[in-house]
C-alpha cells in the first residue's frame, strides 16, 4: 500500500532529478502505514530536490481548487495552482487558496492535545498526551450514552474540511449508536426547508424515488442538484437576461473553475447578444466591479415585496402565463387552490391584488417604500423581464438568510413561475445556478444505517437543545423524526468549524449558556488553530491539515465541470497533529470497534479504494497509479436545465409536492400554520408574502436606526483563513457605510468606529462607499471574535456574529438574524 | 530584443487579489510587501428621494498592478547606481540587490507605486516580471493564477493588440513612462488622470 | 506629517550640508572683503570646525536614509543620468574641496592670495552644491516637485544659515576686528538678508505651486494643509534669525548672537524641508 499512496514519479520532479531522489522519495513513504503521527515526507525530500505535490483547497467555498505544492527538504516552497490542459479548465486557486502555505506554517497551529483549565470560553489549557485525551473522549462518550442516550450527542455543523476522508466523525458516531441529527445547514437553512413544500420533498418519495400517491418517478427539492436549478453555462447558452437576487458568485464562488469564471462567460456572452445583467444586490458587489450599471440597489431583506410589486405589474398588464400557471401549479388564483383554501380568497393573486391576506395592493408605490427601489424602476424592471426571451432569474442564498428568508426566497422563485420561464432554455427556476451532477468519487461511508437515532433538530437550533432540550418538539422547535426530544444535548463534537460561537450567532448568549456546565456537559473540539469556538474546547485536538496527509476530492460546486484531485502530503504535520482517521480509530477502539471503523484498511487504503470504485463505474477516469501522476483529473459537463423534465411532461415527471405540481400555495404549510406554537409576530404563510420580519424592515428605532447585513468577504472563507495576516493585510475587515450615513456621525473612511446592537458591540473601521445603500451597512462576516468576555464583550475582531441576535425563523427555525439587525454606529 | 508587456482586462477583474497573493506566496513576501496591488477605483453616489426611495450613481472598478516594465523608467533613470536597470533582452526591470544603496529614489519617481526599499534586506524590491519563469517559457505566477483570466504577458506586439496602453484612472498618462501595460477599459473605467473617483482602499495599497 | 517626519535624515542632509556649506560662502566674503593677519587667519580656520562639523554631520545623516549604506560608493555611477548621482557627485567634490582649503588654512599653508583665491573656488562650489541638492528632487513624476523652487530655497537658506555661521566663526575666532571686517559683516548680513528673501519667497511660492496643483488621487492643497504651520513657523524663525544676524553684524556680543541666529536658520530650514517631504505628489500612484 505505501508505495502506491507514496509513489513519486520521475515526472513529479523538477528538472534534475537523479536517481537518488527517486529512491529517497520511495524510502520515505514506509513510515505511512498505521503510523501512531501522519506520514513524514521529510526523508522523502531528503537530498534537496524540488518536488510537486498535488492537493487541493479544502475549506467551504465549494471551490476546491487544485494546488501545485513545490516542495524542497520536506518544506513547502510556493504553490502553483492549476495549469494543467485549457487556460479556461483550470481550477485556480483564489487569494486564499494561495495563502495555504502561511496556514500550513503558520505559528498558531495547534501542536499537542489540550484539556481546558479556565473556564469555557477563557482559552486557557494545558498539554495532555493522546492517549489521556484518546481516553477522556471515549470515558465521556461511554458516561453521555449510559447516562442520557446517543440524543445527547450533537455534532455542531462544521464544513472546513472538503475531503473524501475529511470528516470521520458521522461514521465514528453512529457506529457508537448515532447522535442528535441535523436538519438543514448554515449556508441554506431557510430555503432548504420551505421550499421542499413549494418544489417538493424527499419525505414524498417511495424508497424508489416515485411518487408517493401519483406513483411516477418525481423530483424533490434540494439546493444542491442540477435538477431544480438551472446552470451557469444555460445561462451563457441562451439566456438574453440574467436577474440576479443577493448573488455574488465573485464573492462567495471565487476560484478559477467555480462560478465566478463561469459568470464571467455569461456575462460576454449574454451581453455579447445584446442581452444585460441585473443585480439586484444591497452592495455594489464585486460580481458588478466594472459594469455599474447593472446594479440595482435594493434594502435588504425586502426581496419578497420587489418580486410581489413586479407580479402586480405583469398581472395588471397582462403578462403572466396562465396556461403554465393552471396546468404546472397550485394556487395561483382559485381555479387551482385546493379545497381546503378554496372561496376564502386565499390565492397568490388575491395577496398581490389586495383582495386577500393583508388585502394591500401590492403596486410598485407600495414596494417602493419598502424596497427603496422607485416605483418607475421596478415598472421598467418588470416590462424588461416579461420582454426578455428567455430570462434567466437566479437567487444567491443571501436573500433567504434574513429572518422573513422563507418567504423571500419563494417569492423570488414566483418570478420565473407568474410567466412560465422555467424548464426552457436558457431559463431557470429563481433558485441558485445548479451545483454538479457528477461526482467521480465517494466520500468515506458515514455508516448513517448503524444510528439508532431517529430525533432531529434543525441546525440553528443546538443552543436551545443545549439550554431546554427536553422542552423542544416538532410543533415549538422544528424536531423531526419524534414529537419531543428526550433530553437536551451533553455531548458537543466540532470537528473543522466554528459554529460554537463564531459562525452561529448572538455570540454573548451562546457564551452564557455555555458557561453552565450542567447543561453542555462535555465538549470536544478538533482544530488547527485556536478559533473562538475552540476556546470552549474540554478536550481540544490538534488536526493535521490535508496538505499533511494524502487528500482526495472532487470539482466541488463547480457545476459545468466534473474532476477529482488526488496528492499529498507535501510536509510533515508539525508537533503532535495527527489525522483525524487515525485518531477516531483508536477512539472506536476503546469501544473494541476498531475493525468496524476501518474495515481493514487505512485512510490511504480507502482513498485509493474510493478512487477506484469510482473510477470504475464512471469508466473514464485515469487508474490509480495515472492519477497519483497526475494529480488532477478533470471534464467539462454539459449543462442542465432546472426542471426541465416537469416541464416537458408534468404528468410523467411530478414534482414530489402532495399535489405533484408547484404549489405556490402550500396546504401543508397551512396546517403548519395553524398547529404549530408560534411566537408573537412571527407567521407561516402558505404563498409567498413579503412580511418584514424580525429585524427587518421597519424595525429601526432611535436607539438602533440603521440596518445591518452580513455579507462574504474575500480574505476568509467563513471564519477560515481569518487569522492570515497577509490576507488581512489585501482585504482588510471593515464595515461598509454609505457617506450619507457616515457624514450624518462624522465618520471617514478608515475610522474605527464602534457599531452596537441589541445583541453586543463590536469595533471595525469604516468604508465609506457609495458601494452600500444609504441606510444600511455591511459587515463581512467570519471576522474571529476577540473580546474580553469576563468584562466589557466588546468584539475588537468586528465579527458579524457578536451583533446578531438568537431568535431562529418562524418555520425552519434557521439563522435568518444573520443578514437582519438593527444597529447603531459612532466612531469608536 | 523582445520587450514583454501585461495585459488586463478591466471587464472581467473582480478585484479578488488572488494576483496579488499568488506573488506573495512565490516571491514569499511579507503582510507590509507587494509586488503587485490591486487598487479599488470607487466613485459617485445616490440620489434620494421624498417618498424614501434612491438612485445611484456609484460604480467601482478594479487595476491589478505589478510593474509595466516602461520603456522609459523613471525607476531607472533617477536610480544612483543604476542597480534598477532594464534588461537588455526581455526589457524587464529589475533592481541589482548588489549594488543597490536603497536610497529609495526609485520609489519617489515611479509613479505606479511599484519599487519600495526592504530595509530588512537592505536593498529596493519590485516586480520583476517572473523573469525567472519567463526564462523557462512560462508566464508570470500573477498571470497564471487569475480565476478570470483577466492578466496576460507576452511580446508587446502581441499585448498591443488586446488594449489600449494604460490609460485608465487612477494611472497616470502614459507618456511620462510609456508603460508596457495594456488595458481593456471596463465600461465604468474612467480617463487616466480623471477626478471622478478615487482609490478607495489607500490602506491596503498606498 | 507621517510621511515627511520618515524623511528626517534627508530632511537633516538637505538642512544641514548646504548651511555648512552656505558658511564657506560666507567666510569667502570675509575672506575677500579684507585682509586678516596670519594669525587671525589660523584662528579662523580653527573656528571654521563648526561649520566642518555642521556640513559632516549633515552628510552623515544622510547615510541613515539609506538601507545599504555599504553599497554608497556605488550611488556615483549614476552621473548625468541620475539627478541623484549628481548631486553627490557634486557634493563630494565640494566637500573635499572645502576639508583640503579648511586644513591648509589651518594648518597656515595659505598666503593670502590663495586664501581668497582657494576661498572664492570653494564658494562657488558651496552654490552649485545647494543648488544641486534642490535639483535631486526634480523628476517629471513627481510634480510638486518638479520645480527650480526648491534650489533657490535651499541655496537661499544655505546663505541666511551661513552668513550667521560665518559671523560665528569670525566672532569666536576674535578675528572681526581685521582690516575690512565692517565690510565683510556688511557683506555678509546683505548675503544673509538676501538669501532669507530669497528662501522665503522661494518657500511660499513652492507652496502657492503646491496648492495649485491637482492629481487623479489627491489635490495639492490637501497635501499643503498640514505643512503650512511649519511653513509658517520657518518664516517666524526666519525673520528672528534675520534679526540676530544683524544684531551679530552691528551689534556687540556678536557671537552668541550669530551662534543663537544660526540655530533658529537651521530648524528653519529643518522645518521647511519636512513642509517639503510633505507635499511629495506623484504624476500617478
Amino acid at each position: 500500500m505505501s508505495e502506491t499512496a507514496h509513489a513519486v514519479t520521475r515526472r513529479n520532479f523538477l528538472k534534475t532529478t537523479g536517481a537518488l531522489g527517486a529512491l529517497a522519495v520511495a524510502g520515505g513513504s514506509a513510515t505511512a502505514a498505521g503510523s501512531l503521527f501522519s506520514a513524514a515526507p521529510a526523508q522523502a525530500f531528503a537530498d534537496g530536490e524540488e518536488q510537486i505535490v498535488w492537493s487541493q483547497c479544502n475549506v467551504n467555498c465549494g471551490g476546491c481548487c487544485v494546488f501545485q505544492w513545490h516542495v524542497k527538504d520536506g518544506k513547502v516552497l510556493y504553490m502553483e495552482t492549476d495549469n494543467t490542459g485549457e487556460d479556461a479548465l483550470q481550477a485556480r486557486a483564489c487569494l486564499r487558496g494561495r495563502s495555504m502555505r502561511r496556514w500550513l506554517n503558520h505559528p498558531d497551529r495547534l501542536t499537542q492535545p489540550m484539556k481546558r483549565v479556565g473556564k469555557r470560553g477563557e482559552g486557557k489549557f494545558e498539554a495532555i498526551s493522546w492517549d489521556e485525551a484518546i481516553q477522556t473522549i471515549a470515558d465521556k462518550l461511554k458516561y453521555t450514552i449510559e447516562t442520557y442516550g446517543n440524543e445527547a450527542i450533537y455534532r455542531t455543523y462544521g464544513s472546513g474540511m472538503h475531503s473524501v476522508t475529511g470528516n470521520p466523525s458521522d461514521r465514528l458516531l453512529n457506529l457508537l449508536g448515532g447522535k442528535l441529527n441535523p436538519l438543514y445547514d448554515y449556508s441554506t437553512h431557510m430555503l432548504q426547508c420551505v421550499m421542499t413544500y413549494m418544489y417538493g420533498s424527499s419525505s414524498n418519495l417511495d424508497e424508489n424515488g416515485n411518487h408517493v400517491t401519483l406513483g411516477k418517478p418525481a423530483t424533490a427539492f434540494s439546493p444542491y442538484d442540477a435538477v431544480n436549478a438551472s446552470s451557469m453555462t444555460e445561462a451563457e447558452r441562451a439566456s438574453d437576461l440574467v436577474v440576479m437576487f443577493g448573488n455574488s458568485p465573485a464573492e462567495t464562488r471565487m476560484g478559477g473553475g467555480n462560478i465566478v469564471w463561469d459568470f464571467a462567460r455569461v456575462r460576454e456572452a449574454v451581453k455579447g447578444r445584446g442581452g444585460r445583467i441585473i443585480n439586484i444586490d444591497y452592495r455594489l458587489n464585486e460580481s458588478a466591479s466594472g459594469h455599474s450599471d447593472e446594479w440595482l440597489p435594493i434594502r435588504p431583506g425586502t426581496d419578497a415585496a420587489l418580486a410581489s410589486a413586479i407580479a402586480h405589474e405583469w398581472i395588471v398588464n397582462d403578462q403572466i402565463d396562465l396556461d403554465f400557471l393552471h396546468t404546472y401549479c397550485v394556487g395561483y388564483d382559485e381555479e387551482t387552490l385546493p379545497e381546503s383554501a378554496k372561496g376564502q380568497n386565499k390565492s397568490y393573486r388575491d395577496y398581490i391584488m389586495g383582495t386577500g391576506y393583508d388585502m394591500v395592493e401590492k403596486t410598485p408605490e407600495w414596494a417602493a417604500e419598502i424596497t427603496a427601489v422607485p416605483a418607475d424602476t421596478i415598472r421598467a424592471l418588470a416590462s424588461e423581464i416579461a420582454a426578455a426571451d428567455a430570462p434567466f432569474i437566479v437567487q444567491g442564498w443571501g436573500p433567504q438568510r434574513h429572518t422573513n428568508g422563507e418567504d423571500a426566497t419563494r417569492a423570488i422563485c414566483m418570478l420565473p413561475i407568474l410567466i412560465g420561464k422555467l424548464g426552457l432554455p436558457g431559463t431557470n427556476t429563481g433558485q441558485r445556478e445548479a451545483e454538479p451532477y457528477v461526482s467521480l468519487v465517494g466520500g468515506l461511508p458515514s455508516l448513517a444505517e448503524k444510528s439508532h437515532v431517529t430525533a432531529s433538530i434543525p441546525v440553528y437550533q443546538w443552543l436551545n437543545a443545549v439550554d431546554h432540550g427536553e422542552e423542544m418538539t416538532a410543533t415549538n422547535a422544528g424536531v423531526q423524526g419524534v414529537d419531543k426530544l428526550p433530553c437536551g444535548i451533553k455531548f458537543l463534537w466540532e470537528y473543522a468549524g466554528n459554529c460554537i460561537t463564531n459562525q452561529h450567532g448572538d455570540i454573548n448568549r451562546v457564551h452564557d449558556i455555555l458557561q453552565d456546565e450542567s447543561k453542555c456537559e462535555f465538549i470536544l473540539v478538533w482544530d488547527t488553530v485556536m478559533t473562538d469556538s475552540a476556546k470552549y474546547a474540554d478536550i481540544l485536538l490538534p488536526d493535521a491539515m490535508r496538505g499533511e496527509q494524502l487528500n482526495m476530492y472532487t470539482q466541488g460546486y463547480a457545476e459545468w465541470y466534473t474532476g477529482v484531485t488526488v496528492g499529498g502530503p507535501a510536509q510533515e504535520a508539525p508537533g503532535e497533529c495527527r489525522t483525524s482517521y487515525d485518531v477516531c480509530a483508536d477512539i472506536a477502539d476503546k469501544f473494541g470497534l476498531r475493525e468496524d471503523f476501518t474495515e481493514g484498511r487505512t485512510q490511504e487504503e480507502w482513498i485509493q479504494y474510493l478512487y477506484e470504485t469510482g473510477a470504475e463505474a464512471d469508466g473514464n477516469m485515469p487508474t490509480w497509479d495515472e492519477i497519483r501522476e497526475q494529480g488532477v483529473y478533470k471534464r467539462e459537463l454539459p449543462g442542465k436545465i432546472g426542471l426541465e423534465d416537469f416541464r416537458n411532461d408534468p404528468e410523467g415527471h411530478p414534482l414530489a409536492t402532495p399535489s405533484g405540481k408547484i404549489e405556490i400555495y402550500s396546504e401543508t404549510l397551512a396546517n403548519i400554520a395553524e398547529t404549530w406554537d408560534l411566537e408573537d409576530g412571527e407567521t407561516i404563510s402558505p404563498i409567498p408574502v413579503f412580511t418584514p420580519g424580525f429585524q427587518g424592515y421597519g424595525s429601526v428605532t432611535e436607539e438602533y436606526p440603521l440596518y445591518a447585513a452580513g455579507f462574504h468577504h474575500k480574505s476568509r472563507t467563513h471564519s477560515s483563513f481569518g487569522f492570515i495576516e497577509e490576507l488581512e493585510k489585501v482585504a482588510r475587515q471593515q464595515m461598509w457605510i454609505n457617506p450619507v450615513d457616515a457624514e450624518a456621525r462624522g465618520i471617514e473612511n478608515g475610522d474605527r468606529c464602534a457599531v452596537k446592537s441589541p445583541a453586543g458591540e463590536i469595533r471595525i473601521e469604516a468604508k465609506v462607499t457609495p458601494r452600500i445603500i444609504p441606510g444600511t451597512i455591511g459587515i463581512p462576516q467570519g471576522a474571529w471574535h476577540n473580546a474580553n468576555m469576563d468584562g466589557d464583550r466588546i468584539d475588537e475582531g468586528g465579527c458579524v456574529n457578536t451583533l446578531s441576535t438568537y431568535h431562529p425563523t418562524p418555520l425552519s427555525k434557521g439563522n435568518g438574524n444573520a443578514h437582519s439587525m438593527i444597529v447603531q454606529v459612532s466612531k469608536a | 530584443m523582445t520587450q514583454y508587456a501585461f495585459y488586463f482586462d478591466s471587464t472581467r477583474c473582480t478585484g479578488c487579489r488572488t494576483c496579488e497573493m499568488a506573488c506573495k506566496d512565490y516571491k514569499d513576501l511579507s503582510a507590509d510587501i507587494a509586488y503587485r496591488k490591486v487598487y479599488d477605483y470607487e466613485g459617485g453616489g445616490f440620489t434620494q428621494f421624498e417618498d424614501g426611495t434612491c438612485q445611484a450613481t456609484s460604480f467601482v472598478y478594479h487595476v491589478s498592478l505589478g510593474c509595466q516594465h516602461c520603456q522609459n523608467p523613471a525607476c531607472v533613470q533617477v536610480c544612483p547606481t543604476g542597480a534598477m536597470h532594464k534588461d537588455a533582452e526581455t526589457g524587464l526591470v529589475s533592481v541589482n540587490a548588489d549594488v543597490c544603496v536603497g536610497c529609495g529614489y526609485c520609489h519617489m519617481a515611479c509613479p505606479y507605486n511599484v519599487p519600495t526599499v526592504d530595509r530588512s534586506l537592505g536593498h529596493s524590491v519590485k516586480c520583476d516580471g517572473c523573469a525567472d519563469r519567463v526564462a523557462q517559457g512560462k508566464r508570470p505566477i500573477c498571470v497564471e493564477s487569475c480565476p478570470l483570466r483577466a492578466l496576460d504577458f507576452g511580446p508587446i506586439e502581441d499585448m498591443q493588440k488586446k488594449g489600449e496602453q494604460a490609460n485608465i484612472a487612477p494611472l497616470p498618462d502614459a507618456s511620462y513612462t510609456n508603460p508596457c501595460l495594456f488595458i481593456k477599459a471596463c465600461d465604468d473605467a474612467r480617463p487616466a488622470e480623471s477626478r471622478d473617483g478615487e482609490v478607495a482602499n489607500p490602506l491596503e495599497v498606498l | 506629517m507621517e510621511a515627511a517626519f520618515a524623511e528626517m535624515p534627508l530632511a537633516l542632509f538637505t538642512t544641514l550640508a548646504p548651511i555648512g556649506a552656505g558658511a564657506f560662502i560666507a567666510l569667502a566674503a570675509a575672506f575677500c572683503a579684507g585682509s586678516m593677519t596670519e594669525e587671525q587667519s589660523r584662528a579662523t580656520f580653527k573656528m571654521t570646525t563648526i561649520p566642518v562639523v555642521v556640513l559632516l554631520v549633515g552628510f552623515a545623516a544622510s547615510f541613515f536614509h539609506l538601507a545599504s549604506p555599504l553599497n554608497a560608493p556605488s550611488v556615483l555611477a549614476g552621473i548625468g543620468r541620475s539627478p541623484l548621482s549628481n548631486e553627490i557627485a557634486v557634493g563630494s567634490i565640494f566637500v573635499i574641496a572645502a576639508l583640503v582649503f579648511w586644513i591648509l588654512g589651518l594648518l597656515g599653508k595659505l598666503g593670502e592670495g590663495a586664501r581668497k583665491g582657494f576661498a572664492v573656488v570653494v564658494a562657488v562650489l558651496a552654490v552649485v552644491f545647494a543648488v544641486f541638492t534642490g535639483m535631486a528632487y526634480m523628476m517629471g513624476t513627481i510634480v510638486s516637485w518638479n520645480t527650480p523652487l526648491t534650489s533657490i530655497e535651499i541655496l537661499g537658506a544655505a546663505l541666511l544659515g551661513g552668513a550667521l555661521l560665518g559671523s560665528g566663526v569670525l566672532a569666536l575666532a576674535k578675528a572681526d576686528n581685521f582690516e575690512g571686517a565692517h565690510t565683510a559683516r556688511s557683506v555678509m548680513f546683505m548675503l544673509g538678508l538676501v538669501g532669507f528673501v530669497a528662501a522665503a519667497v522661494a518657500a511660499f511660492g513652492h507652496a502657492e505651486y503646491v496648492a495649485g496643483l491637482v492629481s487623479g488621487i489627491v489635490a495639492g492643497a490637501d497635501l499643503l494643509a498640514p505643512a503650512v504651520p511649519y511653513l509658517m513657523g520657518a518664516l517666524v524663525l526666519g525673520i528672528v534669525a534675520v534679526a540676530c544676524l544683524g544684531a551679530a553684524s552691528f551689534g556687540k556680543s556678536s557671537a552668541p548672537m550669530a551662534l543663537v541666529g544660526a540655530v533658529l536658520a537651521i530648524a528653519a530650514q529643518l522645518l521647511v524641508r519636512l513642509a517639503f517631504y510633505a507635499c511629495q505628489m506623484s504624476v500617478g500612484l
